[in-house]
Formats: structure tokens, C-alpha cells, sequence
């Protein structure tokens, strides 16, 4: 198998269709997967050549812009990762879909997937999604309905520049908004993949004794909010009002710590907004009966911890399957980048060095979906992923 | 990054790699396992029954087979299956969507199935046999050219993950292993029973040999006998005329001279007389005896001299046994049992009737007692003649079993037998490409069976 990346200046539409034609190859691509601004991937939507150039496209919608190995100017480019690999087999389907049908749309597209791979019925290797912020947890139920648990799922949410809801995803032929993309890989090359956040514990924590789906209303039969403040007070934070606070919260999200092997695990929630009434609107779902953790992080950590996460990724690699990298993806949250935008060139800097100067791409995502060593898929806040793809000398 | 969260990290780290550990060390285990039992049962059942005893506790398995797939990759076979439904399927065509190259057959990839009612690969015939099968752990297994498979079926679905499918990936080599020792005992099977084919061919074709050897020299023999032969056969008979002629002239002598009478009785001339007869009469006997020994000896060498047509075996059948019953029904009785109205072969009449002759003829003589009874049943099996002759005579001894059909050989007195007949009327029947054998014998009789061809039928069916 052959991983190609490419970094586009995605900023006029003619000129980013001159530098598609320009990619041609002497064979079509199994698969791409993209990330750029929402300008880029309109633009490569309404690029006719996209699908002569691969067969199946999985190109997201980053905060901002995507990232890659490769330094940019300006703020509209379009990172490809072009999979080349006629021994392996990839299927792509989409979904336009809503908070009610998305489970049942997930596996519908799921088996639609494994039909284009021409592999139905069968456990895939990997499998990448792009959902619309909303939709993650129902995408991640109806794919552990249909297959259960076995497939390691990543991806990134769609993301815009305000959380103004213009995110965009393009599977080759049509462009979405709310809805999904899912791709089935069985590649001929190892994966190794790692998922994690950049925060720590503190010694905060309550159980959620009221919650409907994103909403937590109490925390030990108290309002949310209340409780989150007095966190916030604890650690020198000021209170937050109610209104907007996804900025403000950044450094202090929510965490449910998942313990494995005897190791906390922590995937965040990020409080996007207090109510009135004292309720806090998360960006992914909590649990009533769920333990939650105040979380806290800082620029150093956001640094540090994407290398960290990529570092980690690159020696499962060779530990796990002997294997030299060939190509990665980052998915860091849209969130910590924001929080840290005089740093960003660091965390980039950083991911290159501990991916050793292997090409990559990466984008900055409004929720990631990946899984911890426990083998459960799950969708979280201000976490970042790191996925790897070896080399053909060693099998999956 | 604070130096807790560090070392939980590094916790993390090792607790991954730990846990690969545990997957290597469950491998280990398994083929550990795998060793000693096959050590312990290894020669005394089939190779593969431990290993789907192995795999079957190690990753929950309901039913475990193994395919070998033919070389151009259409068909496949069951080489072991648990299920013994699955082991009586007889070889079946492998489905394929379409007929371009890359299309992948069901065993070509390492895969594990969720579902098996979603996926359209998997062999029509093996929803069939195994209905109850929903889930599928498949790892294709090379040898050298050959291409084989185990696969691993579950009544639930999604019970293989991707884990178990890298273990029995990591395994399959530990497989391909078993496969060879299957393969090298069928290959010592196949290669013991050419060693018996290419032994009794040898066998065959020295016997083949000697019975040529012997034909050229009976050939030989009996031109050479034969000239010699028509002397001392005319001359006997020209002899006996001289002496018919001597005997009337001493009557005549006799009759004008009566002194000679006295003179006769001195020398004793009538009994010379009487005894020249006698003795030119044997030795006539002989001459004819020795005729038909050489007549034998040249039917033997040269079966196909005579010519052949489309042939009522049964009429053949009926008259001889009319001609046999004549001898035989002093001591036995002969029964005819037909299970076909007509039966008709390509061949010689007369050397066919020899043959059956023989047969019963045989048969008789085996008989030592007064309650002798001989059957003859014709029968007809597709496109062959079938003629059993069945005694209840004294059989033929072990000994004698393997020499039947050899020349000369005879189990009778000196001078009862030429040890011509089985061997000629084997000849005989080869000749009419069919074959005669030995079919049971025992103490209590033998049964010798005749097949022929039907008339205008294949030769090679």
C-alpha cells in the first residue's frame, strides 16, 4: 500500500481543481481522507475531478484550517491522505441524518460501506467517520449495534470557524452538512492508533444525579453549574455566568474517568454554555450515575501532549506489529487550538518530531471518536488522536 | 505534563504491551497445548481432530472445518471437518460474482465475519449443511502450490473479533504444519499404493512374460511335435491296416494248411496278433492324446486366430450345458438360472463354449461326493455379461489359489489334466476383452464368474 499526501491552496476553486488534475496518478486512489476549512471543502465538492482522482472520499471540515507536515501560509488548504492499495479494500457510504435516525442510518451506512468494500458481512480493520457535531454518540451506537465493539472507530466532528453550524463533510459526490460520512478499511498495512487527552485530574469530582443526553442538570442533586463554579473556586478560577463559556472552559472541562488496568483514563466533555437554571450544556453526552471529574490543563500540557499522542502511536507501531510508519492523521480539538492559538505552530512542531518527519495531515475537530486500550469506542471533548498506517512488509 | 500523569502513561504503555504479551503467551500456550496432545494422540486419530479440540475451547467455536482448494482455485473439498455433516460433502464449486482475476474467493483472505447472512460470498451449500451458523473466523493457509483454509463457525453472531482473528493468523503457520503432516500421509498413502500397483503391474508383467515366453515356446513346441506327430499318427494307422492284413492272411493260412495252427499256438501268434492291436490302438490314443495337447498348446499361443461375430451367449450357454449335463448327471445336477431373456457378445462361439466347458467341467471334478450340485447364473450389470459357475465340490486349496491360471499347472493326477484348461480359457476370454476370475473358494466349494461385454457396447465402460 501507498499513503500520498498532499497539502492544496485550497483558497481559489480553479486554481485548487488545477492542483487536483495535477495529483493524477496511474491509479485511482481506494480512499482519501481530507481535512481543510469549510472554503476548502466547498471547494473541493464542486470539483468534478475529485472522484476521478479517488474513488472514495472522506474530506472533513476543520476549525479554521487543516494542518499537515508541511508548513502553510494562508488559511484555506486541503490536506489529503491518498490511499493507493489494490490488495486492500475500502467502501465509503453517507448519511444526510438527524438526532432520530442516526442510529438506524448508522448501520444502514455501515453495511452500504462494507457493500462498496465488497466485503458484507465482514469485521473491517479499521473504520474512520466524520460526523456533524450532534450526531457522535448515535453513529458510535448504531456501529457497536451492527458490529459490536471489535472495530476500532476514529474520526473527527465537523467543525467551523464559530460553532455557527456551516461545517461541511464530502464523500465524493455530495457535500453534508448534518449527517455522515463512514469508511471500512481492510488495508493491506497495520494501523496503530492511540486516543487521549491533554488534562489532568483534580480532586474534584460528583456524581451526575440528573442528565438528558448533552444537558447536565445536577451534580450531587445540585444544580450543575453551581457545583462546576465552586470547582472552578477551588482551583483559582473565577465563576463562569450563564451564557456562551466554550471559550472560557477550555482549560477546566468536565472528564468521566475510565478506569483500565488499573489506569484512569479521563474523556472530556467541554461545557459549551450555562442555563438559567443552572443546567450546562456539554458537547458530548453524560450519563446520570456517571462520575464526573473537574479537569484541568494548560498550554504546556496541549503542547506536550500531542507529540505525546503521536509519539505513543508511532511506537505501538513497532512494538505491536514491527512495523515502519508510513503516513498519519492528528485530529486535535478544535477547542485546545483555539485556546492556545500562539502556540499552535509548537503542537505542529511537536507531532513532527515524534512522527520522525513521516508525512500527515490533521484537523481541528468540534468532537473526536476514538478509543482507549479498553476496546470501547467513544466520542469526547479536547481530545486528540493520533492514527498510523505501516508499511507493506508486514501484514495487518 | 505533570510527572504523575507521565508515569500513568508509561503505566498505560506497559499494561498495552503486557496485554500482547498475554496474546503471545495464550499463542504459546496453544501450540504448547497443540504439541503435546498431538504427541500423545497424534498417531492414532486424524491430525486435526486436536487442533479443533484446541481452537474450539480457545476462541469459542461451535463447528471448525478445514478446506483444501482445488489448484485453479474453482472448487474446494472438506479435508477434516467436527461436523459429520460437513465431512461427507462432496467437492463443490466456489462462488465467485464475477470472472475477473482480483475477484477474491471466500478462503483467499484472512476474514471474520459478523454476519454470514449478510455476506453473499459465503458458500450457498455450507448455509445449507450448517444452517445454524452465523458468524465466521476464516484464515487462508498456503503449502508450497497448495491452498487450504480453516474456518471457525459460531452460532451467534459477532463472536470473532479481530484479536482472535490475529491469533489464529499467528497460528496458522502451527496449521500449516498439521496440513503438511496430512499431506505427507496422504502423499505416503498414495505413495505405499503405487508401490502395490507398481508391484502387482511388475508381478503382472512377468507373468505377462512368461506366459509369452511359454506361448512362443508352445507355439514352437507344438509345430515342432507336429510334424513328428502326423508320422508316427499316419504311420500307427498305416500299421494297423498292415496288421488287419496279416491277421486275415494267417486265417487264410490257417484254413488251407491247418498244421500251421500247431505251429502258431507254439509261437504263441494269436495273442502277438491280438496284442499288436491293442498296443497300436494305445498308442493311437496317445497320438490323439498328443494331438489335442498340441491343438491346446496352439489355441493358447494364438486365441485371436479365430474369427469373430455378434453371438448368442445363452444359446452357447444352453447347449453346453446340454453337452456337460451328458457326463455329469451320473454325480451332480446342473442349474441354469437366467435373469435376462437375451444376452449377446462379440466373440468366437466355439472358443467361448470351450471356455464355459471347461468351467463346468472343472466344477465337476471338484465334486467328490453324490449330492454334487452346480449352478449357472447369467446376469447382465450395465453394459457386462455376468457368468457365475458355482460348485459345491471340495474347493481349491490356498496353495493352489494363485497358480489357477498359470500353463500346466493342475491339480489333477498325472495324466487326468494338461493344466491347459483355465489358463486357455482365460486367455480365451481376454481375448473378448473380458475377464475371468476366481470369484470365492472354500471347503465348501468355489465360484469361478465369466465377464463379458454386451455386443456393441464401450469397451472402455
Amino acid at each position: 500500500m501507498r499513503v500520498l499526501r498532499h497539502c492544496l491552496d485550497a483558497a481559489d476553486h480553479t486554481c485548487l481543481c488545477d492542483q487536483l488534475v495535477a495529483l493524477e496518478q496511474p491509479e485511482t486512489a481506494c480512499l482519501s481522507i481530507a481535512f481543510g476549512s469549510v472554503h476548502a471543502i466547498s471547494a473541493l465538492s464542486s470539483c468534478h475531478y475529485a472522484t476521478t482522482l479517488s474513488a472514495n472520499w472522506v474530506a472533513t471540515s476543520s476549525c479554521q484550517d487543516a494542518f499537515s507536515d508541511q508548513a502553510t501560509e494562508g488559511s484555506h488548504h486541503l490536506a489529503i491522505l491518498q490511499f493507493i492499495d489494490p490488495i486492500g479494500a475500502y467502501g465509503v457510504a453517507s448519511r444526510h441524518s438527524d438526532s432520530k435516525t442516526i442510529v438506524e442510518d448508522s448501520k444502514a451506512a455501515l453495511q452500504q460501506a462494507l457493500l462498496a468494500a465488497n466485503k458484507p458481512g465482514e469485521l473491517p480493520a479499521f473504520i474512520w467517520c466524520s460526523p456533524s457535531p450532534g450526531l457522535e454518540e448515535g453513529l458510535l451506537t448504531g456501529i457497536r449495534e451492527l458490529i459490536g465493539n471489535d472495530v476500532p472507530v476514529f474520526g473527527g466532528s465537523s467543525a467551523d470557524n464559530d460553532v455557527s453550524g456551516n461545517w461541511c463533510m464530502f464523500d465524493g459526490q455530495q457535500l453534508i452538512q448534518t449527517g455522515f460520512i463512514i469508511a471500512v478499511l481492510f488495508p493491506s498495512v497495520p494501523i496503530s492508533y492511540y486516543f487521549s487527552c491533554g488534562y489532568e485530574e483534580t480532586p474534584y469530582s460528583a456524581i451526575v444525579t440528573a442528565a438528558n443526553e448533552r444537558q447536565l442538570i445536577s451534580l450531587n442533586n445540585q444544580p450543575a453549574a453551581d457545583v462546576y463554579n465552586a470547582w472552578r473556586g477551588h482551583n483559582s478560577q473565577t465563576p463562569l455566568p450563564a451564557g456562551p463559556v466554550l471559550a472560557a472552559s477550555t482549560f477546566s472541562p468536565l472528564g468521566r474517568i475510565v478506569q483500565q488496568y488499573e489506569v484512569s483514563m479521563a474523556l472530556l466533555s467541554h461545557p459549551a454554555s450555562i442555563r438559567a437554571d443552572g443546567s450546562i450544556d456539554l458537547f458530548s453526552q453524560v450519563n446520570t450515575g456517571e462520575r464526573i471529574t473537574f479537569m484541568q490543563g494548560d498550554t504546556e500540557l496541549l503542547v506536550e501532549r500531542a507529540a505525546t499522542v503521536s509519539g505513543i502511536a508511532r511506537q505501538q507501531l513497532s512494538n505491536l506489529y514491527d512495523s515502519k510508519p508510513q503516513a498519519a492523521i492528528v485530529i486535535f480539538c478544535a477547542g485546545c487550538m483555539l485556546a492556545i492559538p500562539d502556540d499552535i505552530k509548537r503542537v505542529h512542531h511537536g507531532i513532527r518530531q515524534a512522527l520522525e518527519n513521516i508525512p500527515f495531515i490533521g484537523g481541528y475537530t468540534f468532537g473526536e471518536q476514538g478509543r482507549f486500550a479498553d476496546g470501547i469506542n467513544r466520542h469526547g471533548n479536547l481530545m486528540i488522536s493520533a492514527i498510523i498506517f505501516g508499511s507493506d512488509n508486514e501484514s495487518v | 505534563m505533570s510527572q504523575s500523569e507521565k508515569q500513568q502513561e508509561l503505566l498505560l504503555q506497559l499494561k498495552i504491551e503486557n496485554q500482547q504479551l498475554l496474546k503471545f503467551k495464550k499463542l504459546n500456550s496453544l501450540m504448547r497445548d497443540t504439541l503435546d496432545t498431538f504427541a500423545v494422540k497424534g498417531r492414532n486419530q486424524s491430525p486435526f481432530t486436536s487442533l479443533f479440540d484446541l481452537l474450539g475451547q480457545e476462541l469459542q467455536a461451535d463447528q471448525q472445518f478445514i478446506v483444501a482448494i482445488n489448484d485453479d482455485e474453482t472448487s474446494f473439498s472438506i479435508l477434516d471437518a467436527t461436523s459429520p455433516q460437513l465431512k461427507n460433502l462432496p467437492a463443490q464449486l466456489l462462488h465467485k460474482k464475477n470472472d475477473i482475476d482480483s475477484e477474491q474467493h471466500v478462503f483467499s483472505q484472512s476474514s471474520a465475519f459478523f454476519d454470514l447472512a449478510l455476506s453473499p460470498k459465503w458458500p450457498a451449500v455450507l448455509t445449507t449443511t450448517l444452517p445454524q451458523a452465523r458468524s465466521a473466523l476464516i484464515q487462508p493457509i498456503r503449502i508450497g502450490q497448495h491452498h487450504y483454509a480453516i474456518v471457525l463457525l459460531s452460532d451467534k453472531t459477532k463472536t470473532f473479533n479481530i484479536e482472535a482473528k490475529t491469533v489464529v493468523a499467528s497460528y496458522s503457520s502451527f496449521i500449516a504444519s498439521f496440513l503438511s503432516l496430512f499431506e505427507n500421509q496422504r502423499l505416503a498413502a498414495e505413495r505405499d499404493q503405487l508401490f502395490a500397483q507398481q508391484k502387482r503391474i511388475e508381478q503382472s508383467m512377468v507373468q505377462q512374460d512368461k506366459l509369452a515366453a511359454i506361448g512362443q515356446l508352445a507355439a514352437g513346441v507344438a509345430h515342432e511335435l507336429n510334424n513328428p506327430l502326423g508320422f508316427i499318427y499316419s504311420n500307427l494307422n498305416t500299421l494297423k491296416v498292415y496288421m488287419q492284413t496279416v491277421q486275415s492272411f494267417v486265417h487264410n493260412a490257417y484254413a488251407t494248411t491247418p498244421a500251421l495252427k500247431d505251429v502258431a499256438k507254439a509261437a504263441n501268434l494269436s495273442f502277438l496278433l491280438e496284442d499288436s492291436f491293442d498296443l497300436i490302438e494305445e498308442s493311437l490314443t496317445g497320438a490323439r492324446r498328443s494331438r489335442d495337447i498340441i491343438n491346446n498348446l496352439r489355441t493358447f499361443s494364438h486365441p485371436d486366430d479365430i474369427s469373430v461375430s455378434k453371438i448368442d451367449l445363452m444359446a452357447i450357454l444352453e447347449s453346453t450345458i446340454r453337452i456337460a449335463n451328458t457326463q455329469i448327471k451320473r454325480n451332480a445336477k446342473l442349474i441354469l438360472t437366467k435373469d435376462i431373456a437375451s444376452a449377446y457378445v462379440n466373440g468366437n462361439a466355439t472358443q467361448l463354449s470351450q471356455v464355459l466347458l471347461n468351467l463346468i467341467n472343472n466344477a465337476y471334478h471338484a465334486i467328490d461326493h453324490k449330492q454334487g450340485l452346480i449352478t449357472v447364473l447369467i446376469t447382465q450389470l450395465g453394459h457386462w455379461l455376468t457368468i457365475k459357475i458355482t460348485d459345491n465340490g471340495c474347493g481349491i486349496s490356498n496353495s493352489a489359489v494363485s497358480h489357477i491360471f498359470e500353463p500346466f499347472f493342475t491339480t489333477k493326477d498325472v495324466g487326468q489334466g494338461t493344466g491347459l484348461g483355465l489358463s486357455i480359457s482365460r486367455a480365451i476370454v481376454e481375448q473378448h476383452n473380458g475377464c475371468l476370475a476366481l470369484e470365492h473358494t472354500s471347503a465348501d466349494g468355489s465360484v469361478f464368474v465369466v465377464s463379458l461385454p454386451v455386443a456393441d457396447a464401450s469397451k472402455d465402460d
